[in-house]
């Protein structure tokens, strides 16, 4: 399976160095709406080292000063859409760098809500327990999920790193034990992630 | 509290410390103001948006005060981003979601409304109209004009030079003289500048 950016990455890209590209997209925001993307093949956030994402967004704040400058824009949005339900439409992370301008006529402000006590509390309790004990010293969590060469995706409920993660590079070297995952109290699905890989074009 | 007037007159680092002095964030980090705390550590601090586009939705702040992304210094910046990480990735656990949208204003024209840099973390569902995705075609000439421009812009930026995408030139024989360098893709003149701020007035 070939990814369509990668390709893209080749020979349409305003701007490609070790680490990412840069290019516009092919639905937009407003003129001016570019893309960045790590070189590396990535379907989600979640992929990137610690490295890779302070590379990435080191460049994303320099391109939308770029936008800034050259387009005498207002303001510049950054946007991550990770996974189908957020509007991800290719199966390559990247991140949006949007200029604005005060008559832009674009709206990315979404209704804020007043949720019941109880939704508030029942996600504030669920977060902080997954969030516990994993401090960002700071190496992704075990991922549970994994791609093998054809694009297809192999899961099992408990991976062991060697085997399952044949994309070894995309990793830190090494990974959080599964300690802390047995003490979190809420079990959590193991297929969340999957339902959107799996649906990604 | 200064009256309009007398902010108008202030100097920038009078009104930056005055409104360092008046921030919301800067009191919910020295718990001055009570908030939903789902993950701190020494930079770092995510708290729950109060009036969230959905339930978890997560602010993550620095715990320095920084008016714009551009003056966070890059160390502090990669750490805000392996943190959005880890929160997206606890969402994906823990709520029922299966996808996030990491979101950032810089600017009130693009919906920054703290004085206080912070980005958002939201959980996303199926058809939830939390945020559009772009639909607009960029007309033909506009994408080559940024074709024209960009790439050098970019390059001077990240400084390398511009991506071959041209056939590449055999290496000239020894004791020739060297070929004429072939005409840059796009010269850096004030005029190509004007010409693409030009697409926006």
């Amino acid at each position: 399976m070939t990814c369509e950016l990668c390709e893209r990455m080749k020979n349409d890209a305003l701007f490609v160095s070790d680490a990412f590209a840069v290019l516009l997209p092919k639905k937009v925001f407003l003129p001016g709406h570019l893309i960045l993307a790590p070189r590396k093949h990535h379907v989600i956030l979640e992929e990137l080292s610690a490295e890779e994402l302070s590379v990435l967004f080191g460049a994303a704040n320099k391109i939308s000063s770029l936008l800034f400058d050259s387009l005498q824009a207002h303001g510049t949005n950054l946007l991550v859409r990770n996974g189908i339900p957020a509007g991800q439409d290719v199966g390559h992370i990247v991140i949006d760098i949007i200029p604005r301008w005060k008559t832009d006529n674009l709206n990315l402000q979404w209704p804020p809500q007043q949720l019941p006590a109880d939704v508030f509390e029942k996600s504030f309790s669920r977060l902080t327990a997954e969030l516990e004990g994993n401090i960002p010293g700071h190496k992704p969590k075990e991922e549970t999920y994994v791609m093998d060469e054809s694009g297809g995706i192999t899961t099992e409920e408990q991976p062991s790193p060697e085997q399952d993660i044949p994309d070894s590079q995309s990793l830190p070297e090494d990974t959080p034990t599964d300690k802390q995952a047995k003490n979190t109290p809420w079990k959590p699905p193991q297929d969340n992630r999957l339902r959107h890989l799996l649906r990604l074009p | 509290m200064p009256t309009e007037e007398e902010l108008e007159q202030m100097s920038p680092e009078e009104l930056a410390a005055y409104q360092k002095a008046n921030c919301l964030f800067c009191k919910i980090i020295a718990k001055e103001v009570q908030s939903k705390i789902v993950y701190e550590d020494e930079s770092v601090l995510c708290i729950l948006d109060i009036n969230p586009a959905a339930p978890g939705h997560v602010l993550v702040i620095p715990k320095e005060h920084y008016a714009l992304l551009p003056q966070i210094p890059e160390e502090v910046m990669a750490k805000l981003f392996l943190v959005a990480q880890h929160v997206s990735n606890a969402m994906l656990r823990a709520l029922d979601t299966q996808g996030t949208t990491l979101f950032l204003a810089n600017g009130a024209v693009a919906g920054q409304r703290s004085p206080h840099f912070l980005f958002h973390v939201i959980p996303r569902s199926e058809n939830d109209n939390i945020l559009p995705v772009p639909d607009k075609q960029l007309p033909d000439a506009q994408a080559q004009e940024f074709k024209r421009v960009l790439p050098a812009l970019l390059a001077r930026t990240f400084g390398q030079p511009p991506p071959i995408t041209e056939k590449k030139m055999p290496p000239p024989p020894p004791n020739t003289p060297a070929a004429p360098a072939p005409k840059p893709a796009a010269q850096l003149t004030d005029d190509s500048l004007d010409d693409i701020a030009g697409l926006f007035t």
